[in-house]
């Protein structure tokens, strides 16, 4: 895959745009799950995935081939998406969770995946937006506190810290919000 | 539970869900070739404005020089008129 990748980015920076249109064909899907993490509008998410590939290819130069390519592109999409929400928060566009009424009670391992994103996205949102990233990397993407470090260009400490900051915001809000009521997982 | 615990299984859930399919290559191409585009006529105006600019400087730099050597630029109508004889 990586030979294929270098391949099609060689041939894309002698100006043919055709090696791109595979790349972004190999890609597409991880992109759009990642930037699923930043939005539940897919006409939005579609936007955004869109932005990602076109601003990759104006940066293809820049890419020196040491990470795969998917790693650069999932950094490309991180900040996308962390640029994304800062444009949401000037608009304030605050995330509601009325949602969680309509929840139906579930066991643990019998909730909706789906209902699942949804209420988590929903709790993540009502964090800054420093916290609400490192969360929403390591809750969605399994990312660890390096990884984030790597993506966001944080220092790991800082990560670390943001972390444990935003995982005791986040008990409060959803504690705030009855969310073990609300899912019925109270034991 | 605890709530970090029940948003920690939340979230081993949410993995599990299902995203929605883009196909985005053709819209990318175009949007690519569009901001080229632009690009390219923001590229002409600026050779354009840099021409401009030198050749404004040319003519301010020979400007400046003549203006320099005229002490008075009146003084070319009075000059002819000193050497005649009036009465």
């Amino acid at each position: 895959m990586q030979n294929a990748d270098s391949q099609d980015i060689a041939v894309c920076l002698s100006g043919d745009k055709d090696s791109y249109v595979r790349l972004v064909r190999r890609y597409e899907t991880q992109i759009t799950a990642l930037m699923w993490r930043f939005t539940r509008d897919p006409v939005v998410c579609e936007e955004l995935v869109q932005e990602v590939f076109v601003e990759a290819y104006f940066s293809l130069k820049t890419y020196r081939g040491k990470a795969p390519f998917l790693h650069w592109l999932r950094k490309i999409g991180t900040r996308v998406g962390y640029r994304f929400w800062k444009e949401q928060a000037k608009n304030q566009e605050t995330a509601q969770l009325e949602d969680f009424d309509a929840v139906a009670k579930e066991q643990t391992d019998t909730i909706d995946p789906s209902t699942a994103a949804e209420v988590l996205h929903s709790l993540l949102a009502r964090l800054p937006r420093a916290d609400r990233m490192v969360l929403t990397l390591m809750y969605f993407e399994q990312c660890s506190t390096s990884q984030i470090a790597a993506q966001m260009g944080w220092s790991r400490a800082m990560v670390k810290m943001r972390a444990f900051r935003a995982r005791r915001k986040l008990k409060t809000i959803a504690e705030r919000e009855n969310l073990l009521e609300k899912l019925g997982w109270i034991h | 539970m605890d709530t970090l615990k029940a948003i920690e299984n939340l979230a081993k859930k949410a993995q599990e869900e299902k995203t929605p399919a883009f196909y985005v290559a053709e819209r990318v191409l175009l949007r690519i070739r569009t901001e080229e585009e632009g690009s390219f006529g923001f590229v002409a105006f600026d050779v354009f404005a840099s021409l401009s600019a030198v050749a404004a400087s040319v003519v301010a730099y020979f400007s400046i020089g003549v203006l320099r050597s005229l002490t008075s630029p009146l003084m070319q109508f009075i000059t002819p008129l000193q050497e005649v004889r009036l009465w």
